[in-house]
């Protein structure tokens, strides 16, 4: 799966990208690669996000809940959690509905529409 | 679990009145047992409290007559007299009727014939399960969602005329607004049938992604296929981008030119199933590839790549060609 990765010189700082709308995980693709940080993905469902996880490891993910199919995300967010990953949502969910859902209770969530000036700042204090 | 619940009780019923009652007793659904006469022989604690009435006054009592005849409904009549010659069960017929005590109410009405060992006079159970909460959240849930599809449609409609109002006189600012509401238009006809939490029908999709002066010069061949509701946008934003190329440099640009478009199901790697399908013009003006990518070709790949599939293009002079791989 080497094409999921773009590639670009430098980019020390692996971010997985899992949103399931084209022009959206395209455009947090472009911003972040813009910025000097290697994208894993994006990719478009669970299933993928967890192939994805066992071939290599991110620094940070960004997350969107809604996978289309009535999906969550949760599944990554899990593993993420298990494999100490941090991760950011952006994802247009209330806040009532994630502080629902154990895994995701409590993480950051840059909203959508998602400010990508704010997503790489907080992407980069992550990460440190 | 009505169906469970009536099977056990029928079960039950056969070993004895008495044990009957006590289990009758215990169900949350209103329950009657009627004679062949249609009298009440068994009503439970449930039925008493739903319908507020006084266990004397219906035991032995028709049950059409019970409370000035409040129970004789002729679709609850029609059911329950027709299942006496036959000993069939009828489960969750729905009922609906203007109670004098307790108003308007929804029924799913389950019945059987019981038949005794000792005797071969059958009775019939009757369960109640009221159901007007539901019929009232569901009729609830369908204004909302009508609703809500209204005001996408709205907005969608909205947003398309500020991007038509909003004026130029540059020529490469008209052809990237023109490209805009194209895309634009795909992106909310495809959230329409995703709304609808539908699937949507590969070349009804095909027909309408392409547009309609494209669209004449489709030649068509494959099975019926359904698209799960999630593949629908990129999906349809590819097969626009294609209609728009064959419209402005391809087959679609001059007279007599054709577009052949077939597909099928192909078994592909991991287990899954790819519709592969492939479009090819033909009778077009003379073609070469383009020396630049442009942001159509990048789309178009990108799109099936989140997908999880593939696009191989190529510009032979023949005419324009394009092989999408994409997993159902």
């Amino acid at each position: 799966m080497s094409q999921n990765v773009s590639a670009r010189a430098g980019g020390d700082t692996k971010v997985l990208v899992v949103e399931d709308e084209f022009f959206i995980a395209d455009e947090l693709r472009r911003n972040l690669t813009t910025a000097g940080l290697l994208v894993l993905g994006p990719v478009s469902s669970n299933e993928d996000a967890l192939d994805l996880l066992e071939q290599e490891l991110p620094d940070i993910a960004v997350l969107d809940v809604h996978l289309g199919g009535g999906a969550r995300v949760s599944p990554v967010a899990a593993k993420l959690r298990q494999l100490n990953v941090p991760f950011v949502l952006a994802t247009a969910s209330s806040a009532h509905e994630l502080a629902s859902d154990p895994v995701l209770a409590g993480a950051v969530n840059l909203g959508k529409p998602t400010d990508m000036g704010r997503l790489i700042e907080t992407v980069r204090k992550l990460v440190k | 679990m009505a169906s469970m619940l009536l099977e056990d009780l029928y079960r039950l019923m056969k070993t004895g009145h008495v044990q009957a009652q006590g289990i009758v007793d215990t169900m949350t659904q209103p329950v009657v047992v009627l004679d062949q006469h249609f009298s009440v022989t068994t009503a439970n604690n449930a039925f008493i409290k739903a319908f507020e009435i006084e266990r004397d006054d219906i035991l032995s009592q028709d049950f059409f007559r019970l409370g000035n005849g409040q129970w004789d409904i002729p679709e609850l009549r029609q059911l329950i007299s027709s299942i006496i010659p036959r000993a069939a069960a009828v489960i969750g017929f729905e009922v609906k009727h203007d109670f004098p005590t307790i108003g308007r109410r929804a029924f799913l009405v389950d019945a059987r014939r019981l038949v005794h060992p000792d005797d071969n006079s059958p009775n019939i159970m009757v369960i109640f399960d009221d159901v007007t909460e539901r019929r009232r959240h569901d009729a609830e849930m369908d204004f909302i969602v009508a609703e809500m599809r209204h005001r996408l449609r709205n907005l969608s409609a909205v947003v398309e005329s500020v991007v038509k109002n909003t004026r130029t006189d540059d020529p490469a600012v008209a052809r990237f607004k023109e490209a805009l509401l194209g895309r634009l238009d795909i992106t909310f006809q495809a959230q329409e049938v995703a709304a609808l939490g539908g699937v949507a029908e590969f070349e009804a999709l095909l027909r309408g992604a392409a547009g309609a002066t494209v669209s004449e010069r489709l030649e068509c061949s494959g099975p019926s296929i359904e698209l799960q509701s999630s593949k629908v946008l990129p999906v349809s934003m590819i097969l626009h981008e294609l209609g728009t190329n064959a419209l402005k440099h391809g087959a679609a640009s001059v007279p007599g030119g054709k577009i052949r478009v077939s597909w099928g199901l192909e078994a592909g790697p991991r287990d899954r199933t790819l519709l592969v399908c492939q479009w090819r013009e033909e009778a077009g003006p003379r073609i070469s590839e383009p020396e630049r990518r442009g942001y159509g070709t990048e789309l178009i790949e990108g799109l099936a790549a989140h997908m999880g599939g593939s696009v191989e293009l190529s510009y032979p002079p023949s005419g324009f060609t394009a092989t999408i791989k994409i997993p159902m």
